[in-house]
């Protein structure tokens, strides 16, 4: 039996990207995921929107998100310093993240897996690979039961 | 009678006679006044007064007195002689004694009066000096020889006028050259001494000469020889200098060696790093191209008519192609200079690794990979799964049949192995055979084969880095075997070299061995 969805997902995609930007929201579309997705386009603008600082001080509007898409490579403050951050801080590090790479390094999978993150997909983000994400999770089992495949 | 010297040899008689003559004449002028004087007076009868009484009575005391002191001086010169006598013989003895001293010394020994003549020589001193004993003495010293300094020639001073004048020894030692009577010069080396009496006063000098050329001559010899041993140990140190010299030359070499290595692995890992972060960003913009194309389709495929979607798809596959080649370029480098160091790889284990990669392939052409017995060889494990998974993967695409088949063998010989590819595939002319190894050349075109050519290029590239050789036989429409050796390392050769002398089989499955 699975349990009914009650509101959608609170996605924080981190990109700088627009071309990738535009192919994850049409992905998450067609993967038939009720989500909600914010973006922010550099680390700093992640941490506010997480911490609720900055441009990003209403919490309804910008509440806790439930996954966190994570670029690496980003402008001024980088996407391994925000995960650092996070992973320090006991009240953040259970957000789930995902991170999203143009590659697949050793060391970055190395940085990922040290920080304990969820899932590394490599780019562009596609359907087959968010749901090869969500899978991957086990707290979405219930977002993927109502998502059509 | 003994030689005292000057003294006359006289009878034993004679001399006590003429000692006691004086005392016995008086005694006869008393026995002759006696006879004819005082006996005839007495005779005669007459009386005697008192005063020829007393005279003859003082005549008779002064006769004896006389008599008797003759005799006592008598007496004494006889004892006088027999002192003299025993005098002459001890000074006899000791002079003796002393001559024999003397002519035993070593050395030459001359002594002179406190005028400088010469009053001693042994026998030494006079075969230096060359003169006989009796002329040399009282003689001066210079007037018999010569001193001179043996390298300046200069006349060295007279010893014993030295010592005359000075008071004082000469403990010198030194090497001088004597000159003597004959003009030879004689290496000899002196010293002198004041002769002092007993109360200080100088009596004489005394020098004493040793011959030392003998000495000289071992002196000689052992300078020569010193200069020898010398010489050879200028060499030695020469020898060992220049040893130093070559030494540090190789070790600086080998610091430039070893410093030129350095840089080169770090231009290696630099270029490494260019060539990966260039490839990404190259890769990035037509990951783009593909991504788009794509999404072009599926949100706008119904208003797209089919050529358009040609067009698309030719895009597409341009930019897939391009990645490819990057990607594939990134490999040929990283073939070069991405470089683990070799350890013991089983090669059937990295042939289950390949078939796993190649697994969706081999399924979709129901294709059948047949892997014999293969051996554990000392390379780089990653290369050798890059290695094998090009060849495999070439035998199951340059295949046309129904039923593509691709055996993987291993042959071995004394110092290397060698491992076959044979598949059942289209097969190469012989001209086509040398440069498919070749970068980027390729024998048929994209529409026939996808591919970019630089997979054997790579498979050439780690092979030569193993040390081995790579190299394909082949005939079209029969197929290809590619085959490549790779050397043994040096303690496989040990180990097998072990085994063959305790006649004991591997663990290792081998293919009936080729000799």
């Amino acid at each position: 039996m699975s349990r009914v969805q009650v509101e959608p997902i609170r996605i924080l995609l981190v990109e700088d990207d627009e071309a990738d930007i535009m192919l994850a929201q049409r992905a998450f579309e067609r993967a038939n995921i009720w989500n909600k997705m914010d973006v922010v386009r550099n680390g700093q603008e992640a941490l506010d929107y997480i911490y609720n600082h900055g441009n990003f001080t209403d919490r309804t509007k910008y509440p806790r998100p439930g996954l966190i898409l994570l670029d690496l490579n980003l402008p001024g403050i980088d996407g391994r310093d925000v995960l650092d951050k996070l992973h320090k801080d006991p009240h953040m590090k259970t957000i789930p993240v995902v991170i999203i790479s143009t590659s697949d390094y050793e060391r970055d999978i190395e940085f990922g897996r040290a920080r304990e993150v969820q899932h590394y997909l490599i780019k562009p983000i596609q359907v087959d690979n968010i749901m090869e994400t969500f899978t991957a999770i086990r707290s979405f089992k219930m977002i993927l039961g109502n998502a059509a495949t | 009678m003994r030689d005292y010297g000057t003294k006359q040899v006289e009878p034993i008689w004679v001399v006590p006679l003429r000692r006691y003559a004086p005392a016995a004449l008086v005694l006869c002028v008393a026995i002759l006044l006696a006879i004819f004087i005082v006996i005839p007076m007495h005779a005669s009868g007459a009386p005697l007064t008192v005063v020829t009484k007393l005279i003859l009575l003082l005549v008779y005391s002064a006769l004896g007195a006389v008599a008797a002191f003759l005799f006592v001086e008598a007496r004494n010169a006889e004892a006088m002689q027999k002192n003299e006598q025993e005098s002459a013989e001890e000074l006899y003895v000791l002079s003796e004694r002393l001559n024999t001293t003397l002519r035993s010394i070593g050395d030459g020994v001359i002594s002179t009066d406190v005028d400088g003549a010469v009053t001693l020589m042994n026998d030494i001193a006079i075969q230096l000096v060359g003169w006989p004993l009796a002329k040399a003495v009282g003689q001066r010293a210079a007037e018999l020889f010569q001193l001179l300094d043996p390298r300046t020639r200069d006349p060295v001073e007279d010893p014993s006028r030295r010592v005359l004048n000075s008071g004082k020894g000469i403990r010198e030692d030194a090497y001088v050259l004597l000159v003597g009577r004959d003009g030879k010069e004689r290496p000899i080396a002196y010293n002198a001494a004041p002769i002092l009496d007993t109360d200080g006063w100088i009596m004489g000098a005394v020098m004493v000469f040793r011959d030392v050329t003998e000495r000289r001559r071992i002196q000689q010899e052992r300078e020569e020889l010193i200069q020898k041993l010398s010489d050879a140990n200028e060499k030695l140190r020469l020898e060992i200098h220049n040893r130093e010299d070559a030494r540090r030359a190789a070790l600086s070499l080998m610091q430039d060696a070893r410093m030129a290595q350095a840089a080169l692995k770090e231009s290696n890992a630099a270029l490494e790093e260019y060539a990966r972060v260039a490839s990404h960003d190259l890769q990035e913009p037509l990951r783009k191209i593909e991504s788009f194309a794509q999404v072009l389709v599926e949100d706008f495929g119904d208003k797209l008519d089919k050529q358009a979607k040609t067009y698309l798809d030719i895009m597409v596959d341009a930019a897939n192609r391009m990645r490819r080649l990057i990607r594939d370029v990134l490999a040929f480098s990283r073939a070069g200079t991405l470089e683990k160091p070799f350890g013991a790889v089983d090669l059937n284990q990295v042939l289950i690794v390949v078939m796993d990669n190649l697994s969706p392939r081999i399924s979709d052409e129901h294709a059948q990979v047949i892997v014999g017995p293969l051996p554990t060889v000392f390379a780089d494990e990653t290369q050798m799964i890059q290695l094998f998974q090009n060849l495999v993967g070439n035998g199951l695409k340059f295949n046309k049949s129904e039923h593509p088949k691709v055996e993987v063998s291993a042959e071995e010989s004394r110092d290397e192995w060698k491992i076959s590819v044979k598949d059942n595939g289209i097969g190469m002319r012989e001209s086509e055979r040398q440069m498919i190894f070749a970068p980027f050349r390729r024998l048929h075109s994209q529409q026939e084969f996808e591919g970019t050519g630089i997979g054997l290029a790579i498979c050439r590239r780690i092979v030569t880095r193993h040390g081995g050789e790579i190299g394909v036989a082949s005939e079209p429409g029969n197929g290809s075997t590619f085959w490549l050796t790779l050397p043994k390392s040096t303690r496989q050769l040990q180990e097998e070299t072990a085994n063959r002398a305790s006649d004991t089989k591997k663990g290792d499955i081998h293919e009936p061995r080729t000799s």
